[in-house]
């Protein structure tokens, strides 16, 4: 089982010739990823780290029958990239990219319902599920098989968490990062969801910050229907109202977007909130 | 990007929305040479990014050219509230029958653009629509699809608006719209909009919002960001690419990650000691090289009240040994007497580590953990200040 990504996955990599297309390519492919081939456009024929390059997504699906895209193409190609693998009937989509316009994505986000495709992100770090399964740039090294979930919309604050689960001996079933962006295609209540369904996951990680009401939805969710517990994190308790902090969705905009809002509504669902990152794994116990 | 009232109104009246005849004043001498065709009285409108004008006192009516020149000299280059005023809108005193309120603006709860209106102006729309809901209507606009008339003739009608005044209530809809998709907006809002019988609709007031992802795409608007006011942090912060935020505390906060700098901010928040606090949030981002970490730095440091830098690293993308050549550079080039509390992890992290210890900088300190890294800076800039 697991979240969305396993050892049957059949990966393509959208901008596998790019800088970070071609880095990541080798390092999924070092976790033991399926990584079956790339596109870029004008490049087919080609080969990366012994993967080969299609000249477009639907040449590629039909050629090594994925069932999953990554993309890694800059911002203003990335909603192209997106509806490509739409069109192909990609079943899963894992968009990387940070800097999509926002209209672009409010476009992508209707699109995608009426298709059978996932969207996850953009701007997320990917999913990984250990050992051998991982979409993405989450670092390996940090994490071993579990039964913890994880479900995040930030990449370093999740890698920090993930640091500190390893070495207080804790395994992961799947980490999803959902991405901070204000429009993503998978919310948080999506990924919680899947995860009280997975048998591998019996614990699950919520990492919020400021920002829109995905953590406010999450609590709605987990005080209705949540079966397993939930351990959290929310970043931005001390950022100001109305500045947005790095990521395009972090911005305090109304009550419910602030991170104490965020913490109560957890809390009173039945979530334990940790003070900080660090203290997560002692949740856990 | 926020944009100015004259700027948003510019834009809304090329895609054909009326706005009052208008004269902008950016520098003083224009006043001298000011000799307008305006009917007093006129409107004198301190521009400036912030709402609620009226209580900083910057929109002011003149009914003489004496009365002009005054209330721009008292307005012009000025701050309220933090914020500069580069600018002032002379403008024509619109005499209406009624004022409406009309945007569009992206709801990120339902991710679509919606178009939002009411008969009443003036105000916060949001507090005014939850305490009284009957009076402003709503319609969520399919972006694949955009705004059809039957949606804004609908709100029309669910406010009960005279029906002769429909069709120019949809061409305003429309209007504002497409001037919404063609500038990559997250905000187009006239508020108020007036109804003459010389104009028809006509915008009193406007505000807009852009897109930052997409002004790569939007020239126009990109030329209006060097006349915004800046300060000389901000636009090294904006050259080097890192998202800098200023606050007014000690500790600089270097994060490669906007949830982790943020984390990192609360904690120094929560440490105890209720002075030390965060200098600034600076996200560094994704992939960060050598040559964006001294600009981080630089900005870090240029400013007097920080007195230590936790620099928290996880490199995925971000290589930890690129990090450390910036950090050392920095130190090289600018040598404060500043301490830096640095944690690297992830991608060639102890690369990285090698760096720093070779550089052999007595302010340069390594964490093993957050809440290492926090108390290492709350300790540094404790014996500073004592």
């Amino acid at each position: 089982m697991s979240l969305f990504i396993n050892a049957s996955t059949r990966l393509i990599v959208q901008g596998i010739t790019g800088k970070h297309g071609s880095f990541h390519t080798q390092e999924m492919l070092k976790y033991g990823t399926m990584v079956v081939g790339g596109v870029t456009h004008g490049r087919g024929g080609e080969w990366v780290h012994g993967v080969p390059v299609f000249d477009s997504v639907k040449a590629a699906m039909y050629a090594t029958d994925a069932n999953t895209s990554v993309i890694f193409v800059p911002p203003r190609f990335a909603t192209d990239a997106i509806f490509e693998a739409i069109d192909a009937q990609v079943p899963l989509i894992v968009c990387i990219t940070e800097g999509i316009p926002v209209y672009d994505m409010m476009r992508v986000y209707a699109y995608l319902q009426t298709s059978n495709s996932r969207l996850i992100g953009p701007n997320c770090p990917g999913i990984i599920t250990p050992p051998n399964a991982k979409v993405g740039i989450i670092p390996s090294e940090i994490v071993r098989p579990g039964n913890i979930g994880i479900v995040s919309k930030s990449g370093a604050l999740t890698y920090e968490v993930m640091q500190s689960l390893f070495q207080a001996g804790f395994g992961v079933s799947t980490c999803v990062g959902v991405g901070a962006d204000p429009i993503l295609g998978t919310s948080m209540v999506e990924v919680l969801e899947a995860f009280d369904d997975d048998p591998e996951t019996e614990k699950v990680i919520l990492l919020g910050e400021i920002g829109g009401r995905a953590e406010i939805r999450a609590a709605e969710y987990i005080q209705r229907y949540m079966t397993k517990p939930v351990v959290g994190f929310i970043a931005g308790k001390t950022a100001p109202n109305g500045v947005r902090m790095g990521h395009a969705g972090a911005i305090v905009e109304d009550g419910d977007s602030t991170a104490i809002a965020k913490i109560q509504a957890l809390t009173r669902a039945g979530a334990r909130i940790a003070e900080q990152p660090e203290h997560i794994a002692d949740l856990l116990r | 990007m926020k944009l100015y009232e004259y700027q948003a109104k510019e834009l809304l009246h090329k895609f054909g929305v009326n706005i009052p005849k208008n004269y902008l004043i950016t520098d003083v001498h224009q006043i001298e040479q000011f000799d307008a065709p305006f009917n007093y009285p006129i409107y004198i409108k301190g521009q400036v990014l912030a709402g609620g004008r009226a209580k900083y006192n910057l929109i002011k009516e003149a009914n003489s050219l004496e009365e002009v020149r005054h209330m721009v000299m008292t307005m012009l280059n000025t701050t309220v509230d933090g914020l500069f005023v580069p600018s002032v809108l002379l403008e024509d005193k619109v005499i209406g029958d009624n004022l409406y309120y009309m945007s569009i603006v992206n709801d990120r709860n339902a991710r679509k653009p919606v178009l939002v209106a009411s008969l009443q102006s003036g105000g916060d729309i949001e507090e005014f629509a939850k305490s009284h809901p009957q009076q402003v209507a709503k319609q969520l606009i399919n972006p694949l699809t955009g705004l059809h008339s039957y949606q804004a003739l609908s709100v029309a009608d669910e406010l009960n608006l005279p029906r002769h005044l429909w069709r120019a209530f949809d061409e305003l809809a429309q209007a504002m719209y497409r001037c919404y998709v063609h500038y990559d907006a997250t905000l187009v809002e006239i508020n108020p909009i007036a109804y003459t019988h010389e104009y028809g609709f006509i915008a009193v007031d406007a505000k807009m919002k852009v897109d930052d992802n997409a002004l790569y795409r939007q020239p126009d608007i990109l030329s209006w960001q060097h006349i915004l006011h800046m300060s000389d942090t901000e636009k090294l912060a904006l050259e080097a690419g890192v998202s800098y935020v200023k606050l007014d505390g000690q500790i600089a906060c270097v994060v490669n990650g906007a949830a982790l700098a943020m984390t990192i901010m609360d904690m120094t928040y929560s440490h105890g000691d209720a002075n030390i606090t965060p200098a600034c949030f600076l996200d560094i981002g994704g992939g960060a090289d050598a040559d964006r970490v001294v600009k981080a730095l630089k900005i870090a440091f240029s400013d007097e009240n920080v007195k230590a830098v936790i620099c928290s690293i996880f490199g995925g993308m971000t290589r930890c040994d690129e990090i450390a050549t910036g950090i050392v550079q920095a130190y090289r080039l600018l040598n404060p007497n500043i301490k830096t509390i640095i944690k690297l992890q992830g991608t060639n992290a102890l690369l990285g580590w090698e760096i720093i210890q070779n550089a052999n900088i007595g302010n340069l300190q390594m964490a093993m953990s957050l809440g290492e890294a926090v108390k290492l800076a709350v300790d540094a800039v404790g014996g500073m200040l004592s």
